[in-house]
């Protein structure tokens, strides 16, 4: 059944708040990024921020499956640590406290996601999409594969509004990088398990840690920028 | 309470909003989320009225899709209305104005009590008549600048007969912001507080006398009494 499940959680139309994020794309053609670099951009992405958050995310099943309240609270460390931008963290948080109000409807006899979201206070987007993606019954290889579908599907969309991109267009860009995504979804998967199977305590300072420097930079000059149309 | 304020780009949702403010703030504690196309345009605009702390009136980005945030994705929105309520709370009127839309554009019911949909004459007299939720479902439909409808060429009976055809007797508003203030949308406001209050809320409940439009008998000239 995870097929349907890794359909229900990946389905842009469930109501996080994404649609209002671009990835970082905004910021970067304000900053001068050429329309037809969009494709690298994106590529960019899964190469570094994408694949650390669906790390993140991965683990993040890992620890809810096990009902690990304490390691997924130390993962929000890890997962805040990642994101040195003021504006992306808060983003994040946002994202990810959005996505459990919907999870928490979609999947309501979920122990480990209402405890989770009982807790309160702010989520990072990656460790949302774990405790979301267990409550669906999705593998964490199955979760990180749906992070990054997330992560660049909301800018490959964005971009169909941001410049004269048509959607079909859009869809081939994500389409071309199905296999890539695949790849980094395994590895992904294969870090969580590393810093999960040392269990007690779980090692999660060595999960990925690849940063994207211009997006974090951008992010604050497009915080305050008048006349954006995306949060981020 | 949370009020949404939708319609189309200039019909006059924001200067309602400062009006309503204006009026209302005095008696209860109200605050303010707008969703603006470009960003906080309509944010800074309620902020320059002085209508209300600064800090009470916060924006969101919607992506280029205002209909999204207010319905079909309200995250964000409810996320800032439920910031504005831990900063300042509790509160008793949040106001959500949505960006300039179309006429299908409708707040979901997780983030609007109410909502009050915002047209104008000089968008042409023939716009109730073409129908939408906005014109057929909102709580109130207001027809605004009534000043301008000899101008525009606009017949206000021709606009309310169009939305009454939709709404029944859904309550309909026409007026001029700008001569008569929004005194009688006040009035509609407290009254739904009222029920909210009690527990009695209905979406459809017409609420007080509502004024309505004639022609003066030298033509041209609209008015609507109390």
């Amino acid at each position: 059944m995870s097929l349907t499940a890794a359909l229900l959680v990946a389905d842009p139309r469930v109501p996080t708040g994404a649609h209002a994020h671009s990835g970082g794309l905004e910021a970067a053609l304000g900053d001068g990024l050429d329309p037809e670099g969009i494709p690298s951009f994106l590529r960019g992405r899964l190469a570094s921020v994408a694949f650390t958050d669906c790390a993140i995310a991965a683990c993040a099943a890992r620890l809810a499956s096990a009902g690990d309240l304490v390691a997924l609270s130390r993962l929000e460390l890890e997962a805040t640590a990642r994101v040195p931008s003021p504006p992306l963290r808060d983003a994040s948080a946002a994202l990810g406290q959005g996505l459990l109000r919907t999870a928490a409807r979609m999947w309501p006899g979920d122990a480990t996601l209402a405890a989770y979201r009982a807790r309160g206070g702010p989520t990072p987007r990656p460790v949302a999409l774990g405790v979301a993606g267990a409550a669906a019954g999705l593998a964490p290889a199955e979760v990180a594969l749906v992070s990054l579908h997330a992560d660049l599907s909301d800018v490959a969309f964005a971009a169909v509004r941001l410049v004269a991109a048509d959607a079909a267009q859009a869809c081939a860009w994500l389409s071309e990088l199905a296999p890539e995504m695949e790849r980094a979804a395994q590895v992904a998967a294969a870090h969580a398990a590393e810093a999960h199977s040392n269990a007690d305590p779980v090692t999660l300072e060595d999960l990925p840690s690849l940063g994207a420097p211009l997006i974090e930079l951008r992010s604050l000059i497009h915080a305050d920028r008048e006349g954006r149309l995306f949060a981020t | 309470m949370r009020v949404g304020i939708g319609g189309p780009v200039g019909t006059g949702k924001s200067s309602l909003i400062a009006e309503l403010c204006g009026l209302l703030a005095p008696e209860l504690r109200v605050a303010v989320v707008t969703n603006d196309i470009y960003t906080t345009e309509d944010a800074r605009f309620l902020r320059a009225r002085g209508v209300l702390e600064p800090e009470r009136i916060v924006a969101v980005q919607t992506g280029c899709c205002p209909h999204t945030a207010i319905r079909d994705d309200v995250t964000a929105n409810l996320q800032a209305v439920e910031g504005l309520e831990a900063r300042h709370g509790p509160l008793d009127l949040v106001f959500v104005e949505s960006g300039g839309d179309n006429l299908t554009a409708v707040f979901g019911p997780a983030l609007a009590d109410v909502q009050i949909f915002v047209l104008d004459c000089a968008g042409g007299d023939d716009v109730p008549r073409k129908g939408g939720p906005g014109i057929t479902r909102s709580d109130l439909l207001i027809i605004n600048k009534t000043d301008l409808a000899p101008l525009v060429g606009a017949e206000i009976p021709v606009m309310l007969e169009g939305a009454r055809a939709h709404r029944g007797e859904l309550p309909l508003l026409a007026l001029s912001l700008r001569d008569d203030g929004a005194e009688a949308v006040a009035r509609w406001v407290r009254h739904q507080l009222d029920h909210f209050r009690r527990g009695t809320l209905a979406p459809s409940d017409v609420g007080p006398p509502v004024p309505h439009v004639h022609r003066d008998e030298s033509g041209g000239v609209y008015e609507h009494t109390h």
